[in-house]
């Protein structure tokens, strides 16, 4: 997936016109684990509603696997490709059955019985609910957490290699959210790019393996997690958190600790500090 | 995000018209519907147009925004001309089975008009009142009415939440769709029954969202000691001063006077 | 002070009886600022709605000032005293202009016009919302729209504010602005806060936390003492400050850090 020099405004040529976007340019690979962060307002949601196509660009293009979008192929298409999940996705559920409502994009798509059976057995597997147990059962019926689990189900259905998430845990408890991930982390394994818009650092510090800052329509920062929150100043400036991981190294090194970092979750911070707290305790 | 249901937008404003109590502005379109229905020549209704350029000048609202209203009528206004045209006495021109009259082209012209000049005239009470403003007025006027069991002040206060919930309920329609069509979803059919079908999707979500934001919204009025409209204070009354009485005096008289100058036998 | 005396709540009828809470026993004194931390479902949101008699306890009682909430003659009082801020900033504003909204209270108790008026002001200064007096809600951000509805708690006069999540719906910045109206009020206006949240960190703030799972109180203590534990606290589906979780996976690496760690700041301290 690509975005080139992707300019957006709302309500063009009008008084309340006003640019979201302002050239943006990303490429996005295949097996990408990307978050995309942002202060509110700084155009993660216009952005994410261009990769599949409901908001088309006011200047500039996009591409998917080398094919124009919009001229070589159309967003219909490309929404099969590129599965987006809003925030809050169980409020769009409707089917009286889980099974129906995952399967209701691919019956869309004409698929029939067999075939829909079998795919909608898949995503559940994919977010880590049993068919058995579920498939029958009133979506309504469920906790919030397994309602979200079979929203992001129902897109999982459509098989996309690329997987756009706005803020999928937010209103979540510690389950709910390690239910999510856990099901992110799966799907990433078997080879499904991932983009995920969030606030929670501490979340992005654990899984993300890319981070793209968004300010005012413009990409700040595009880089790897620890090189990215070592500009934890800027970032503060602009209204964002650091993980409290990465905040704990740039705190010691202040103090005169030499902590290498090569990433930024727990696990890896904790093994990097208490390397570095042995060493300065044997001289 | 607006919804073409209003008739006027509030324009915001200072003016005479803006100032005046929102209960002389209700007040006044009734009156002034009732003359306009009594009016029954051109003269009157050019009368009655020249009335409302005045109040238009007054209230420094550009004329063009109540003349919008009108926009969604035309289809009406067409088809109530032409019946009328087609079914008037004394046939003028027959077209095989049809006649054109003149006296039907007369008072088509007539029906046409004066629908037009009272969409517009009222138009000017939701331009230069605040939807607030109209909710309280609306319950103050009811509240006579109590006595004989008109709900004034549940009215009021569905019109308060109806106000307050609007664009609320038009963001999550986008948002819904949006989600829906990113599922695989299609709203562009030109078969009308798969097109209303394809709706369901956004409906029954819509729906639920809309019962569960009453219930939350129930609890919360409860739990600010929300008990109907027994023993409720406002923070603001609605005053009517010296200058409000004499206006509404005043515009009831001139509006008389246009009734009775609509029923000479004028052109 | 607010008194549990052995509360059970269950929901639903008789075939699909689901206990919300078990024999729930709890005294909240004056001025205390309380954090009840639970996974979905542990029934802190039961809790909430039976302080001020929105709902009525199955078995045992609920008071408030020796006051019970199931005395019907008492309960416009209880929720005078009791103001409450929930989860959907959406769903808890009732007019289309911000000191209309705030205005509702006081309205529904019979004030005077012009004591109406000084109570709006007020409670708008307290939570830095006047300038937006005359806003519609709906241009307001997630953390304005919360603040609003804590100045509309706040125009009723209470003594104590219960907030159901009233953070899990809303970014950092927003949060952030609740948490820090929420303490001031605590600590400037001695308002007593019940502040419930899912969110470990918020609930450290609190001079006490209550854990609530499946129904029953399962800690109840200072956020040092109960935060000490984390595989309790995860069997119960609870988190722990992130800065909690970093001192206790450097104790298991063999350095030496007290279990009372649940800021950054305090773990840097102790490792220099």
């Amino acid at each position: 997936m690509e975005m080139a020099n992707v300019t957006f405004e709302y309500l063009p040529g009008t008084p309340l016109a006003h640019t979201a976007l302002t050239d943006i340019n990303l490429t996005i690979s295949e097996g990408d684990f990307i978050a995309l962060v942002g202060p509110t307002g700084s155009g993660k949601s216009t952005l994410i509603q261009h990769l599949n196509g409901l908001l088309t660009p006011t200047s500039g293009s996009l591409s998917f696997r080398g094919r124009r979008v919009g001229v070589d192929v159309s967003p219909l298409e490309l929404r099969r490709e590129i599965g987006l999940i809003f925030q809050f996705p169980e409020s769009q559920l409707f089917e009286h059955t889980v099974a129906d409502d995952i399967g209701f994009g691919l019956r869309r798509q004409g698929l029939t019985g067999p075939e829909v059976a079998s795919r909608v057995e898949n995503a559940l597997l994919q977010v880590g609910l049993d068919y058995a147990h579920y498939a029958q059962r009133s979506p309504f019926s469920l906790s919030g957490g397994e309602q979200r689990l079979v929203a992001i189900a129902g897109v999982l259905a459509m098989r996309p290699r690329f997987l756009v998430l706005d803020e999928p845990t937010s209103g979540l408890d510690a389950r709910g959210k390690a239910a999510i991930f856990d099901c992110l982390d799966r799907l990433n394994s078997d080879g499904v790019a991932i983009l995920m818009v969030t606030h929670s650092m501490d979340e992005v510090a654990e899984s993300a393996r890319r981070i793209i800052v968004l300010n005012e329509g413009k990409i700040v920062l595009d880089d790897k997690p620890e090189r990215i929150f070592a500009h934890a100043s800027f970032l503060r400036g602009i209204g964002l958190d650091i993980p409290k991981a990465a905040e704990l190294v740039y705190k010691l090194r202040e103090k005169g600790f030499e902590i290498e970092l090569d990433s930024v979750s727990v696990r890896s911070v904790v093994d990097s500090v208490a390397a570095a707290v042995k060493e300065r305790c044997a001289n | 995000m607006r919804f073409g249901l209003t008739i006027g937008e509030y324009y915001p404003v200072d003016s005479p018209v803006h100032a005046l109590d929102p209960r002389v502005k209700i007040l006044l379109v009734l009156v002034f519907t009732i003359a306009v229905f009594a009016v029954v020549n051109f003269s009157g209704l050019t009368a009655a147009a020249a009335l409302i350029v005045g109040v238009a000048l007054v209230s420094r609202v550009p004329i063009r925004l109540a003349v919008k209203g009108v926009r969604p009528l035309l289809y009406l206004l067409a088809l109530t001309f032409i019946i009328h045209l087609f079914t008037g006495a004394k046939p003028w021109i027959e077209l095989g089975p049809l006649h054109i009259s003149v006296p039907g082209a007369r008072s088509g012209a007539l029906v046409g008009i004066r629908l037009v000049i009272l969409v517009v005239g009222a138009a000017f009470l939701t331009l230069t009142s605040t939807p607030i403003e109209l909710t309280d007025a609306i319950e103050s006027l009811l509240a006579p009415l109590k006595k004989v069991r008109v709900p004034a002040h549940e009215i009021a206060m569905m019109m308060t939440i109806a106000l307050r919930f609007i664009p609320t309920l038009a963001a999550e329609t986008d948002k819904i769709v949006k989600a829906q069509a990113s599922r695989g979803a299609r709203f562009e059919s030109s078969n009308p029954v798969t097109r209303a079908r394809s709706f369901i999707p956004v409906l029954v979500p819509l729906f639920l969202s809309v019962f569960r934001r009453a219930d939350e919204l129930a609890e919360a009025m409860e739990a600010r000691a929300y008990r109907g409209g027994e023993g409720r204070t406002r923070m603001r009354r609605l005053e009517m001063k010296g200058r409000d009485v004499l206006t509404l005096i005043s515009a009831t008289a001139v509006f008389a006077g246009l009734a009775w100058f609509g029923r000479l036998p004028l052109v | 002070m607010i008194e549990f005396k052995n509360v059970s709540f269950d929901y639903g009828d008789d075939e699909n009886k689901i206990n919300a809470l078990k024999d729930i026993s709890l005294t909240i004194e004056d001025g205390e600022f309380v954090a009840i931390l639970g996974h979905n479902g542990s029934g802190k949101s039961t809790l909430a709605r039976l302080i001020n008699g929105l709902l009525a306890p199955s078995r045992g009682e609920v008071s408030v000032d020796g006051i019970s909430t199931v005395d019907s003659s008492a309960v416009w009082r209880i929720r005078q005293q009791v103001g409450m801020v929930f989860q959907n900033p959406d769903n808890q504003i009732i007019a289309s202009r911000v000191e209309e909204d705030v205005a509702f209270g006081p309205e529904n108790l019979g004030c005077e016009p012009a004591e109406i008026r000084a109570r709006v002001d007020e409670a708008l200064a307290v939570v830095g919302m006047r300038e937006l007096a005359h806003f519609d809600p709906h241009l307001l951000s997630g953390g304005q729209k919360q603040r609003v509805a804590i100045a509309g708690a706040l125009a009723m006069k209470p003594k104590y504010l219960v907030f159901d999540e009233a953070t899990s719906m809303l970014d950092p910045k927003g949060r952030e602005e609740i948490v820090a109206t929420t303490r001031r009020l605590n600590s400037d206006y001695g308002i007593t806060v019940i502040f419930i949240t899912h969110i470990p960190e918020e609930a450290a703030l609190a001079g006490r936390v209550v854990v609530l799972s499946g129904g029953t109180i399962a800690m109840d203590g200072t956020p040092q003492a109960v935060f000490a534990d984390v595989d309790a606290l995860a069997d119960l589906g609870v988190g722990v400050p992130k800065a909690r979780l970093l001192a206790r996976g450097l104790e298991q690496a063999g350095i030496d850090i007290p279990d009372s760690i649940l800021t950054v700041d305090d773990l840097v301290a102790a490792l220099c």
